[in-house]
């Protein structure tokens, strides 16, 4: 739900949303972590790791509005959602961002559909890993101080391989806005 | 009888030839575009709104099993009066907040998507307290995030100040 065309901002969308990247990013890590806990406790995780993974899924599921919102909004405005960032590049006060908006617009437009593309499959993965995480935080509370079944086993699985594909969506979203920043800024030269 | 039968047919098109017009000239005029003053008392009903939602998860788990069935009044409630307050922006502003205004309606859903989750929870036999707590806290913690983003783009979009 960030705020694109902000008048401060000297690249806007394109700073702020690597910025939601990397923070979506800590927050999965995180989650991740809490997982490998529940994995490290195995076969019956005591009560009191059941309730920290309870909180950070809580955690998960409230930081993650944020990007969720965002991939689904790209998907939903498609190539409008970008054609807003290019025509807040045409008014930056700056004229050499501008010229190299220009100058590097097919450059741009790549950069944006592969952006557009990595946030549509970094929010496909990230429903499935949400789910077997809350599914899993379900299971542990409803039977404590038992041992994890193996559908349990097989959610901690799910949402493992999942969540380490949201990360590898979220670095691909995060080098691309990087790229796009290092172009629009002069300091390097795009990747053809 | 064939002939009185198409008579009959064309005088009905014609009249609804005639008609059709008169109708059309009866439609409402489109509604007058929304002043400053309407756009601040818009803001403020939403403001209002947010407030009474998180009262709402402060208290839901004094009703128990109502708790969740009054927070997902409320969460409605709100998106309402959120949809109200946009009825009153100008298409100028409509245009240059597209962007985040999609992503304010696409935090609405994903928010409600909490509801789905807490009845999976209890169809999953996690305990009700428990469920409806991270409910709360979920709502709660997730309402207050959009309302940044959400005051963040009334003052980009300069709402309220013509």
């Amino acid at each position: 739900m960030g705020l694109c065309g902000c008048a401060t901002t000297k690249l806007p969308g394109v700073t702020e949303y690597n910025k939601v990247a990397g923070e979506a990013s800590k927050e999965v890590h995180r989650a991740l972590a809490a997982l490998d806990k529940i994995k490290a406790a195995t076969p019956t995780p005591s009560k009191r790791v059941v309730s920290n993974f309870s909180d950070e899924v809580t955690r998960l599921q409230v930081q993650s509005v944020t990007i969720r919102a965002r991939a689904q909004t790209i998907q939903a405005r498609g190539d409008a959602y970008f054609r807003d960032w290019s025509e807040n590049l045409a008014l930056q006060k700056d004229a050499a961002v501008r010229e190299r908006a220009e100058h590097y617009r097919p450059e741009l437009e790549r950069t944006f559909a592969d952006i557009k593309s990595a946030s549509s499959r970094a929010g496909a993965a990230f429903r499935p890993f949400l789910e077997a995480m809350v599914r899993l935080r379900a299971e542990l509370e409803s039977k404590p101080n038992q041992r994890m079944s193996l559908f349990e086993i097989d959610l901690v699985r799910a949402a493992r391989e999942n969540g380490q594909a949201v990360l590898k969506e979220l670095a691909f979203i995060q080098s691309d806005l990087t790229g796009a920043s290092a172009m629009l800024a002069g300091k390097a030269a795009p990747a053809l | 009888m064939k002939a009185k039968f198409f008579a009959v047919f064309r005088a009905a098109f014609l009249m609804a030839g005639l008609l059709v017009p008169l109708a059309a000239s009866a439609q409402w005029p489109p509604p007058p575009m929304a002043t400053p003053n309407d756009q601040r008392n818009a803001l403020n009903h939403m403001r209002t709104q947010l407030n009474l939602f998180q009262n709402a998860t402060r208290t839901a788990s004094n009703f128990g099993a109502q708790g969740a069935g009054n927070l997902d009044g409320q969460f409605q409630e709100t998106r309402n009066v959120y949809h109200g307050f946009l009825q009153t922006l100008t298409p100028q502003q409509r245009d240059r907040g597209a962007n985040s205004l999609a992503e304010l309606d696409s935090g609405f859903d994903i928010l409600g998507e909490a509801f789905t989750y807490y009845q999976n929870d209890l169809a999953a036999g996690r305990p009700a307290n428990a469920a409806l707590r991270d409910l709360c806290k979920l709502l709660s913690q997730g309402m207050r995030m959009w309302s940044q983003e959400f005051n963040k783009t009334c003052s980009a979009l300069r709402v309220g100040l013509g």
